[in-house]
């Protein structure tokens, strides 16, 4: 397909560690289409963020990253430092969980916003100072020429979000790679952001890869979705079918576990029994076996993804004909 | 309900707290806790809700004396404990704090991190026998003996949980505070905890205050809510009422806001004004963000009124009613 703006594939990323190799993505695929918001979910440790940091070469620690991942032709995971700096802020951008730490809390957001179009544009500081102070209204910060001056700590935490929201759209980019972008956030703050989010899609047709784990966030904001178990992908799909008909026993049960509105008090919430994958185990199999109803002794390999329905694969042996 | 259930356990009343800071050089006073009265009766769960800031988790603090107010009094089974020596107290109220890891000092063993409190308080005879007791608290919230010898460092965030749990349940209290136990685990350990602390609640008679700033936990786990808004509680009733048929109109954007983990549900047109105009010394602290704001709001404060049985709320909406 040509409309996909960034197609991965066999992405595998292991970490060297005093106890031994850590598998933390091991093997996944997936396409961005053209002006899609596609959403990745999972558990801590299920590889969601560490894929999306691979990509822009932002890994620490010795990451051992293979695989391809192709933007524009380009493979992103062989580019060089100083061209993945040209490709990084400005076709693709990011915005973290917490904006904080994020912030250098010796630059006013003015300095900030500055800096990133005179590092990618070749425009005036005059001119960037404008554009910068149109971005902040866009992203929704009234009296921007006064925040401009601020420093990160005198802002509340859903401001800071904007202004990272603001730093990330400023040279339009292409991509944005959002990684828990709200967690940090109140619950109505988060709803602004939400809102700012598919705004700014709607207006500007930018694709997103947007990571949560958060299903309600899913349903409000994605358009397809990629379900992470230990470093795999077990399930894909169309945002609506997933809750209509998830098929992988694992998110089956990560569905039926979030408490809703809804639910019968009297009844204890279900549960997904047994520990979390460990990632340093060597095991090629499902990596739900351990906690899965249904596993055999088939599931010791792990199975390929299977086509259900248009649009929704499942990567689990129960499935696969 | 008897009259045993409904007599009250624990009571704050009047309960004022103030921090002083300093931010650029200017002193700031922050009222985290501006006159609450609060009760939570014997047996039951008083869920406590807002957004962070409101004052929700120092006012925990407050009733268990691990902060002292500048003003009001704290009555614990009818004993004024304002001005007492909480030490004979603590065996009767504990507290399960938020963030796991970091409850639990990483070099003592769990054995000897559940026993510490008994040998304080000196129960059971002898070191073997605070083992002893210290293991069946452990059983008792899902783990066994071979966790005694262990380091906290190398569990799982929702198995830390437990331990702190098992910690605070040794002295065997009747009161205890959960502030935001299950807001730092991953939907699968959420639901494992949420399930085992309202066992708990069951086969010991245990009284919660449980703090949260997740609606669908809260509502899920309490009896009561009570919705906290810049050190005032706004609204308070039972749990189902105040989740369906919420009256003040911070809930209710509150409640608006949640994201709902369903496609078909599209998000509630609600949405508040930022936190950015300064609220009015003696009128209603919500009036800058709130759509339905009336003159009476910005002079004069709304007290709690009863408008349903058992249902209050703080709002001159409800004034004439």
């Amino acid at each position: 397909m040509t409309d996909n703006i960034l197609q991965v594939k066999d992405l595998t990323v292991t970490f060297p560690t005093a106890t031994g190799e850590l598998y933390a993505v091991r093997g996944i695929s997936y396409d961005i289409r053209s002006g899609e918001t596609l959403g990745i979910v999972g558990e801590s440790g299920s590889g969601k963020s560490v894929s999306a940091f691979s990509l822009m070469g932002l890994l620490k620690g010795g990451a051992m990253v293979e695989g391809e991942a192709l933007f524009d032709g380009q493979n992103l995971l062989q580019l060089d430092q100083s061209r993945l700096e040209a490709i990084r802020g400005k076709e693709i951008a990011m915005i973290f969980q917490d904006p904080l730490s994020s912030l250098d809390p010796c630059f006013t957001v003015g300095n900030h916003l500055t800096e990133t179009l005179l590092a990618h544009r070749q425009i005036s500081k005059a001119e960037a100072k404008k554009q910068a102070e149109e971005m902040l209204n866009a992203v929704g910060i009234r009296n921007a020429g006064r925040v401009m001056n601020q420093y990160p700590f005198e802002l509340s935490g859903g401001m800071r979000q904007r202004i990272m929201i603001a730093i990330a759209l400023l040279c339009q980019p292409r991509l944005l790679l959002a990684d828990e972008p709200t967690t940090a956030l109140d619950v109505t703050v988060q709803d602004q952001i939400l809102k700012l989010l598919k705004r700014l899609k709607d207006q500007n047709g930018t694709s997103m890869l947007f990571i949560t784990h958060n299903f309600g966030i899913v349903a409000r904001l994605c358009d397809r979705v990629i379900v992470m178990y230990g470093g795999r992908i077990v399930e894909r799909a169309m945002v609506a079918d997933i809750f209509r008909n998830p098929v992988h026993p694992y998110t089956k049960a990560l569905l039926s576990a979030i408490p809703r509105m809804d639910d019968d008090k009297t009844r204890p919430l279900p549960v997904i029994a047994g520990q979390p994958h460990d990632p340093h185990s060597p095991f090629a199999g499902c990596p739900f076996k351990e906690r899965c109803p249904m596993a055999d002794e088939k599931c010791d390999a792990m199975p390929q993804e299977t086509c259900i329905e248009e649009n929704h694969t499942v990567a689990c042996w129960r499935y696969l004909q | 309900m008897s009259s045993e259930n409904t007599a009250v356990l624990i009571k704050g009343e009047n309960l004022r707290k103030e921090f002083q800071s300093r931010v650029g050089g200017k002193r700031q006073v922050t009222r985290a806790v501006d006159g609450v009265s609060i009760e939570v009766y014997r047996g039951e769960t008083l869920g406590l809700v807002g957004e962070s800031g409101c004052g929700k988790s120092t006012l925990g603090r407050l009733l268990l004396r691990l902060s002292e107010p500048d003003s009001g009094t704290i009555t614990y089974d009818g004993t004024d404990i304002t001005n007492v020596n909480m030490h004979d107290y603590r065996k009767e109220m504990q507290i399960v704090f938020q963030d796991p890891a970091g409850s639990l000092d990483p070099k003592m063993k769990v054995g000897d991190i559940v026993a510490e409190g008994l040998e304080l308080h000196k129960i059971g005879s002898s070191r073997a026998q605070r083992r002893q007791m210290a293991q069946e608290q452990l059983l008792q919230v899902g783990l066994g003996p071979e966790c005694m010898d262990r380091h906290p460092g190398s569990f799982s965030g929702g198995q830390q949980q437990r331990i702190a749990i098992a910690r605070a349940l040794a002295l065997s209290p009747r009161f205890l505070v959960c502030d935001e136990p299950v807001s730092s685990l991953d939907v699968s350990y959420q639901a494992q905890i949420m399930n085992l602390l309202s066992d708990l609640q069951k086969k010991l008679g245990l009284t919660y205050l449980f703090i949260s700033h997740d609606l669908n936990v809260v509502r899920r786990l309490s009896d009561r809510i009570a919705v906290m808004y810049l050190g005032r509680v706004v609204e308070q009733g039972p749990a189902d009422q105040v989740c369906t048929s919420p009256r003040h109109p911070y809930t209710q954007a509150l409640l608006a806001a949640v994201p709902v983990p369903d496609p078909d549900v599209k998000p509630a047109d609600m949405e508040l004004a930022d936190i950015s105009a300064s609220v009015p010394e003696n009128g209603c602290a919500f009036l800058p963000r709130c759509p339905y704001a009336k003159d009476a709001c910005a002079s004069v404060k709304p007290q709690l009124k009863e408008v349903a049985e058992g249902h209050f709320c703080a709002c001159h909406l409800f004034a004439e009613q």
